[in-house]
């Protein structure tokens, strides 16, 4: 995920895919622009990013949630982390151009970790690259205190492969990159879940929205459900899931506490008794709630 | 008295029914990251160790100046991965800024070594 990467990665290809071709240039014009405080890019490039999706994040906000004053900067994950607390969901990017410029393509603004000096000496930067021009083979950037940075594509890469071609986006959460793929997305709608619930059940509609089947984000429709109080809903996620994943012990579990909070007795035993005959590595929770169902 | 009585009996026999069946206070329903990791055979070695990494963490920001409140919310807005990657590695890790007095410092102890080898 990180300097590892840094050595040397080969020059990226930034040719426009033959079968789905992306537009020669896009730029989303919009996106807003924080002249960056000393040190302080990773909070402007956040508050670009999060603006470009609808959240309005001030800077000097962002510091408090990003900014490490020993280091004089901000940190990947940190950096993700409160693109969450703002409630976007953090989509990190796969590390080629493609998807950068997909994404661009689709209008969403990418943040970009780049070295802006040598591998033994390094200056990290955030920056957010916000379209680019197959035609002249450039990108712009909002970056530091430039409001249009453009940048020679071979340039850019050379600075953002230095960081193993670290990109993320922070989207509002109905909608999906552009990029992409079930588990990432789904992952990234769960790490939300703690900290914005309200966005994170957004996400979880949105994943079900491309891919209908998935278990993870059903049951996290069916816990956010519950953890509000709305147990009806909570009980429609779980028979979804436990109907779609007959195998998965863990909605069986789930649907099985539902029913017993609901009153409905014998269909709460039956659904635990089936988790705990598929078993698996949470064998004991199925067991404890049948246990507190069969007590109770 | 008649009244009270009729009264108390039926709270009685309620308050007997709640001690010899005590409701479930929360359920145990399986979490979210849970259903998503699927490996947790060795949950609560693995619970531990989040918990020590937390600490860890928390324990670099506050010592890298970010003040204890701040420090809290952020270790919290983790997820457990993250948690794990900064506890690994948090001083090697690049932190996107600009660059630091301390760079500045050994680029010019070097240039200085260079010229004085020349």
């Amino acid at each position: 995920m990180l300097l590892a990467a840094c050595a040397s990665f080969p020059p990226g290809d930034w040719g426009n895919p033959p079968g789905d071709p992306f537009p020669a240039w896009a730029e989303r014009t919009d996106a807003p622009f924080h002249p960056q405080e000393e040190y302080q890019c990773g909070p402007a490039a956040l508050a670009t990013a999060l603006g470009s999706a609808g959240i309005r994040r001030a800077p000097e906000d962002l510091v408090r949630e990003v900014y490490i004053p020993a280091r004089q900067g901000s940190l990947q994950p940190e950096m993700l982390a409160a693109a969450r607390r703002s409630g976007a969901v953090a989509y990190p990017l796969a590390a080629e151009p493609q998807a950068l410029l997909k994404e661009l393509a689709a209008g969403h603004p990418v943040v970009v970790l780049q070295n802006l000096r040598l591998d033994w000496a390094p200056q990290w930067h955030y920056a957010v690259v916000v379209g680019y021009d197959l035609r002249s083979r450039e990108v712009v950037l909002r970056s530091g205190r430039e409001q249009r940075l453009v940048m020679e594509i071979d340039a850019f890469d050379r600075t953002w492969a230095k960081s193993g071609r670290w990109a993320f986006v922070a989207l509002p959460p109905d909608r999906l990159p552009a990029t992409a793929a079930e588990g990432g997305y789904v992952n990234a709608a769960v790490a939300l879940e703690r900290v914005a619930p309200a966005a994170a059940e957004g996400a979880y509609r949105t994943a079900l929205g491309r891919w209908p089947h998935n278990l993870v984000a059903r049951m996290g429709l069916g816990n956010i459900a519950y953890a509000r109080g709305d147990i009806e809903a909570a009980e429609l996620a779980f028979r979804r899931a436990a109907a779609d994943h007959p195998d998965s012990g863990d909605a069986w579990n789930n649907l099985a506490q539902i029913l017993h909070e609901r009153g409905q007795a014998q269909a709460a035993r039956d659904a635990a008794e089936r988790a705990m005959a598929i078993g698996g590595p949470r064998l004991p929770t199925y067991r404890r709630t049948f246990e507190s169902i069969a007590g109770g | 008295m008649k009244k009270t009585s009729a009264r108390i009996v039926p709270i009685a026999l309620l308050a007997l029914a709640v001690g010899f069946h005590p409701p479930v206070l929360r359920a145990e329903l399986v979490s979210t990251p849970d259903v998503a990791s699927q490996a947790s055979a060795e949950a609560d070695r693995a619970k531990v160790q989040h918990f020590l990494e937390q600490a860890t963490v928390k324990e670099r920001l506050l010592a890298m100046g970010v003040d204890g409140i701040a420090a809290a919310d952020r270790v919290a807005a983790l997820d457990q991965q993250e948690i794990h990657a900064l506890a690994q590695r948090i001083d090697a890790m690049p932190a996107g800024g600009n660059i630091t007095t301390m760079e500045w410092i050994l680029i010019i102890l070097v240039a200085i070594l260079v010229v004085i080898a020349l």
